[in-house]
């Protein structure tokens, strides 16, 4: 985010404390779109991000999270509410669906699947990418939706998250393994060997 | 031959342009070759899926409540009544036009029953309130007709043009906060069925 953005915003912000009404219009049109982008790629549900949208800017009119300038730009400060309120549904909701193998991100699928990443640019990739991002656990899906979606820099994709710049450089290498795999997997779909369990034996 | 191993290349490996360890790693690795181009690929990918949701935003609707809860939030149109509140010949004299109008009411009421009002043909754009899946609360129908208005009653009431914005008129953002004059029908269930600006 330029220093110049960030002064208009908080610019419109002092403007909205007085109660100008066309300072919060417009800083509401300069800004839901990423929040509610950030809210629907993080749950894949339209009417959780139109509420989280809603209350984040809520919290701004009633100032219930004390934004503080010294701490990060207000942009920043919108996706932090929108990221606790995105938790807290996610939570209440249980809609988050992990990996079963979150934890160890294989490439090994990329010897067998000569492509296993297609073109990723067509509309069929891009629905698939969207669909994989879904299922990525949270702490690895906040950041690819933060810095690969919404150009978040790491910075400020840190201070959002609340950790140090370098774990969010980890969690998006991470992230990514995880995302190619998961791809692969969907395009050439075999049952693991270890998921296999052992019923009975017979010799 | 370069000194870094695997993990070191990851955890210290810079963006796009890699330096001379990290180059030199990467053509003596075909693991760590194959994974970046992978993610070089995967990149892509996201940037194409970014694009394709840049224009994705919040409904309308979100703006309109937001407007409402601002206005509620700074006492905006709390104005008239505080300075009621502050001149006591005005609530006298609001006082006395409520009467006279319980008054005429009452009058009226002995009469024939009052007809609801037919909404004027032509000019205005009428909409029916759409109760399906859809993102916006209200969906333009073709045939919200009269004969849909049996029984139903219709109101007029003031409300901003940004309300029109959820319809998918094109509001100029300036004019957004101004009021404009619609007609809401209601049905015998006190739904709203369909809404007609009256000054677009």
């Amino acid at each position: 985010m330029t220093p110049a953005a960030r002064d208009e915003d908080d610019d419109l912000l002092l403007a909205i404390r007085s109660g100008d009404e066309q300072a919060f219009v417009s800083l509401y049109r300069k800004r839901q779109g990423s929040i509610y982008r950030f809210a629907l790629h993080m749950t894949g549900e339209p009417s959780l991000a139109e509420d989280v949208t809603q209350d984040v800017f809520l919290a701004l009119i009633r100032d219930e999270w004390s934004y503080d300038p010294e701490r990060g730009a207000l942009a920043s400060y919108l996706f932090g509410i929108a990221r606790k309120l995105v938790l807290r549904s996610l939570e209440r909701g249980r809609s988050d669906v992990t990996l079963e193998s979150a934890e160890q991100p294989s490439w090994r699928q990329l010897a067998v699947n000569p492509d296993p990443l297609g073109d990723l640019t067509r509309k069929e990739g891009i629905e698939s990418l969207r669909r994989a991002v879904l299922t990525l656990p949270r702490r690895y899906r906040e950041v690819v939706v933060l810095c690969d979606l919404e150009e978040v820099d790491y910075a400020d994709a840190a201070r959002i998250l609340g950790c140090p710049v370098g774990t969010v450089r980890s969690r998006l290498h991470r992230a990514r393994a995880l995302l190619t795999e998961k791809l692969a997997q969907e395009r050439t779909p075999r049952p693991a060997l270890e998921t296999w369990k052992t019923v009975r034996c017979l010799t | 031959m370069s000194d870094m191993n695997c993990e070191e290349f990851w955890n210290t490996a810079p963006g796009r342009d890699l330096d001379g360890p990290h180059a030199g790693h990467l053509r003596e690795c075909a693991g760590c070759q194959a994974q970046r181009e992978a993610e070089g690929r995967l990149s892509e990918g996201l940037r194409a899926m970014a694009a394709a949701a840049k224009s994705v935003e919040a409904p309308a609707r979100v703006e309109f409540r937001l407007v409402q809860a601002f206005r509620r939030q700074n006492g905006i149109g709390a104005d008239r009544r505080s300075r009621t509140a502050r001149q006591p010949w005005l609530a006298a004299l609001a006082w006395t036009t409520a009467a006279a109008t319980l008054a005429i009411a009452l009058l009226l009421a002995k009469g024939p029953q009052p007809q609801p009002v037919k909404p004027a043909r032509g000019a205005a754009t009428q909409y029916a309130v759409n109760n399906a899946t859809d993102d916006s609360a209200f969906g333009l129908t073709d045939n919200a007709s009269e004969g849909d208005n049996d029984d139903s009653d219709v109101v007029r009431l003031e409300v901003p043009r940004s309300a029109m914005m959820a319809l998918g008129y094109d509001v100029n953002p300036d004019r957004a906060t101004e009021r404009v004059e619609a007609e809401v029908t209601l049905g015998a269930d006190g739904q709203a069925k369909s809404v007609r600006f009256i000054d677009e």
